[in-house]
C-alpha cells in the first residue's frame, strides 16, 4: 500500500495528539507514521522521500535544544534529495518546500518554529483559559525537593502538562484524547497555525 | 562492472540516467516503464551493437518476423523496422535522434547508433564516408545506414539493404569489432531453453565450477550431493537435469523437488558462465514461489560476489523486492542495489536504494516498489 500523503512524527505521543488534532478540525488525515525518535526519523527521511506514488510529505520534530541546529540537519537531507529551493531558516508557519517532480515537503518544528523546545511546549498553548490547576501543578512541581525529583529539568513541561491532566474529569487521560474530550483547545491560536500548515501542505498544495 | 548508466533516445527512454549500480541490481517499476528495454540496452552495450542483437531484440518483440521476409528485402522498409529501436519510433525530418548507451561519466565508452536519414544533399555524408568502415567488405556506405560507433573507436556502416543478410552476425573478428565485447548473458522471461541448459552445462561439466552451482543449489535444498544431465532416447537434443539427494539411492528429477528448481538452476549455470561479465534476467521471479525467492537472492549473491558477475533483474513482484530488501540488507558487502524506474513527462528517472538504505527501508517498511 502506498500512501500519497504522509506525515512523519517521532514518537507515539506526537501521533495521538497530532491525530486527535486533525480529527477535530475534521482534516482528512494523512498516513502518520512514528520513528521510535529523531535520530530514526532523520536516517529514515531520504528514503521515505523515495517512496512509490508520494506526493507530499510532512515532518514534525521537536526542535530541542537547538532550533538552528535541527533546521540544519533537515535542510542538508532536503537538498541531498535533489530540492533546490530550501530556505535558510525555517519559516515561523511551518515552512514548505514544492518543487517540479518531486513530492512537496512540510516541516514544523515544535512548538512554533521560532524557539526551542517539544511536543509539550506546543501542548502547553493548548491548556484551556481557567488557569488555576495549570497555576497548582506548577506550584506542587515547585515544591518537589530536589532529591526526589526523578525527572530531567529539561521535561519540566512535560511532568507539569500530565500532572495537570492527572487532575481532570477522567485521571489519566492521554494528551491526544484530552484534545478530542476538549481539556485542551483544539482551537487555540497556535493549533490554527499548526493546521493551517497541514492544509497547506496536504490539501491546498 | 559498470558504476553508472546513461542511455539516451533508446526505446522508451528519452534520457535515463542511473547514477550508482551495484553488483546486484534489481529493476522495479511500473508496467511499461521500461524494465525490460533496459535489459535491451545492456545487452547491446555489451554486444557493442552487433547487427544479430538487434535483430534479435526486434523478433523477441514481435516487431518483425524471425522467418525470411521478403518486405525486409527493401532497404525502406528495414529503415521503418529498425527505427523502433529508437526514442519516439518516427523521429522528425532528420531522423530519429542517436542511441546512446554507456556508462554516464565516460563517452569513451558510450555505444553510439545512429539512423542517418537518406540526405537532401549529398554533402552531409561526405565525413562520414571518408572516415568509414564498413562490415561488408567490398561495399560501400550508402546514405542509408545504420552507424555504430563506441566511444572513438572507428565508425562501422551497416548498409540497411544488406541488413537482412546481417541478422546472424556477430562482430566477425577482433579487428573489426568496434570494441572489445565482454561477457554477457540474457534469460528471458520465459527461462532457458532445455537446449540451452544442456549447452551451458557442457561448457562447465567437470570443471570447479560445477562446485559452485552445487553450492547454491544447496542453499535452497541442502540434501543435493550431485547433478547431472540426462537425455531423453525420444529427443537427444533435450537433456533434463537429475541430482542424486542425501539418503538416497537412485537420482531423482530436479524439477520434482519443487517450485521451480530447474528455473534457479539455469540462472546458476548463466551466472557461472557470465563470469567477469553481466548476467541479465528478465522478470526473475517467474515460475518461483515466493517462500523459496530469499533463498535464491542469497545464492546469487553468494555467487555473483565469489565469481565476479554484475548482475541486473527485472521484476513484477512485490515479494521478490521484499526478499531482495532483505537479503541485500543482510549482505551489505555485496553491493545489491534497487532501482525504481518512474515515468516523469518526457524523462524516465531512476530512484535508487543501495544496501544500507535498503536496510533502513526494511525496517521502516517503506514503500519502494
Amino acid at each position: 500500500m502506498a500512501d500519497k500523503n504522509v506525515l512523519l512524527v517521532e514518537g507515539k505521543d506526537d501521533l495521538q495528539v497530532l491525530r486527535h488534532l486533525l480529527r477535530h478540525h475534521r482534516i482528512p488525515e494523512p498516513f502518520i507514521k512514528e520513528n521510535e525518535g529523531v535520530d530514526r526519523l532523520l536516517e529514515s527521511l531520504p528514503q521515505q522521500l523515495k517512496s512509490s506514488e508520494l506526493e507530499r510529505l510532512g515532518v514534525v520534530l521537536d526542535a530541542n535544544a537547538s532550533l538552528a541546529g535541527r533546521w540544519e540537519s533537515l535542510r542538508n537531507i532536503a537538498i541531498k534529495s535533489g530540492y533546490t529551493n530550501v530556505p535558510v531558516h525555517p519559516d515561523s508557519s511551518g515552512t514548505i518546500i514544492k518543487q517540479q517532480d518531486k513530492p512537496g515537503i512540510g516541516f514544523w518544528l515544535m512548538p512554533d518554529n521560532t524557539i526551542p523546545g517539544m511536543l509539550e511546549d506546543f501542548v502547553q498553548h493548548l491548556v484551556t483559559e481557567n488557569g488555576v490547576l495549570w497555576t497548582l501543578a506548577n506550584d506542587s512541581l515547585q515544591r518537589i525537593p530536589k532529591p526526589e525529583q526523578r525527572f530531567p529539568d529539561s521535561h519540566r513541561i512535560k511532568a507539569h502538562i500530565h500532572t495537570w491532566l492527572a487532575w481532570q474529569e477522567e485521571p489519566g487521560t492521554p494528551m491526544g484524547l484530552a484534545i478530542t474530550k476538549r481539556y485542551f483547545k483544539g482551537d487555540a491560536p497556535l493549533a490554527q497555525k499548526f493546521i493551517a500548515w497541514i492544509r497547506r501542505l496536504f490539501i491546498e498544495g | 562492472m559498470l558504476t553508472s548508466l546513461q542511455i539516451k533516445n533508446f526505446r522508451p527512454f528519452r534520457h535515463l540516467q542511473i547514477e550508482r549500480l551495484g553488483q546486484i541490481n534489481l529493476i522495479a517499476g511500473k508496467n511499461n516503464v521500461g524494465k525490460s528495454s533496459l535489459l535491451e540496452a545492456l545487452r547491446l552495450y555489451a554486444y557493442r551493437g552487433a547487427p544479430f542483437l538487434l535483430w534479435e531484440i526486434l523478433a523477441t518483440r514481435n516487431e518483425i518476423k524471425r522467418a525470411p521476409d521478403a518486405s525486409l528485402e527493401s532497404e525502406d522498409n528495414v529503415g521503418v523496422v529498425l527505427d523502433r529501436l529508437f526514442y519516439g519510433r518516427n523521429g522528425n525530418e532528420k531522423g530519429p535522434e542517436p542511441v546512446q548507451i554507456g556508462p554516464s561519466d565516460s563517452s569513451e565508452d558510450t555505444l553510439v547508433i545512429t539512423r542517418e536519414w537518406r540526405p537532401e544533399n549529398g554533402n552531409e555524408n561526405l565525413q562520414l564516408r571518408e572516415s568509414s568502415r564498413v562490415v561488408e567488405a567490398g561495399k560501400s556506405p550508402e546514405p542509408n545506414v545504420l552507424s555504430i560507433r563506441v566511444g572513438p573507436a572507428p565508425i562501422y556502416f551497416l548498409p540497411l539493404d544488406g541488413f537482412w543478410a546481417l541478422r546472424n552476425r556477430r562482430w566477425a573478428s577482433p579487428e573489426s569489432l568496434p570494441a572489445k565485447e565482454f561477457n554477457c548473458f540474457y534469460i528471458s522471461a520465459d527461462g532457458l531453453k532445455k537446449t540451452e541448459i544442456g549447452y551451458l552445462w557442457d561448457n562447465i561439466a567437470l570443471t570447479d565450477l560445477e562446485q559452485d552451482i552445487l553450492f547454491a543449489l544447496r542453499i535452497i535444498a541442502p540434501d543435493i550431493e550431485r547433478l547431472s544431465l540426462v537425455g531423453d532416447l525420444m529427443n537427444n537434443r533435450e537433456r533434463s537435469a537429475v541430482v542424486k539427494m542425501k539418503g538416497h539411492s537412485r537420482p531423482i528429477p530436479l524439477n520434482s523437488m519443487g517450485d521451480g528448481m530447474n528455473r534457479i538452476f539455469g540462472y546458476m549455470l548463466a551466472l557461472v558462465n557470465a563470469r567477469d561479465g553481466i548476467l541479465l534476467i528478465d522478470e526473475i521471479e517467474n515460475g518461483i514461489h515466493y517462500s523459496v525467492q530469499p533463498n535464491l537472492w542469497a545464492s546469487i549473491f553468494n555467487a555473483a560476489h565469489h565469481l565476479n558477475v554484475q548482475v541486473f533483474a527485472t521484476t513484477h513482484s512485490w515479494d521478490c523486492i521484499t526478499s531482495f530488501q532483505k537479503v541485500a540488507a543482510e549482505n551489505k558487502e555485496k553491493n545489491g542495489m534497487l532501482i525504481r524506474l518512474e515515468a516523469k513527462r518526457e524523462m524516465t528517472n531512476a530512484v535508487l536504494f543501495d544496501e544500507s538504505e535498503l536496510s533502513i527501508v526494511s525496517r521502516d517498511q517503506i514503500e519502494v516498489r
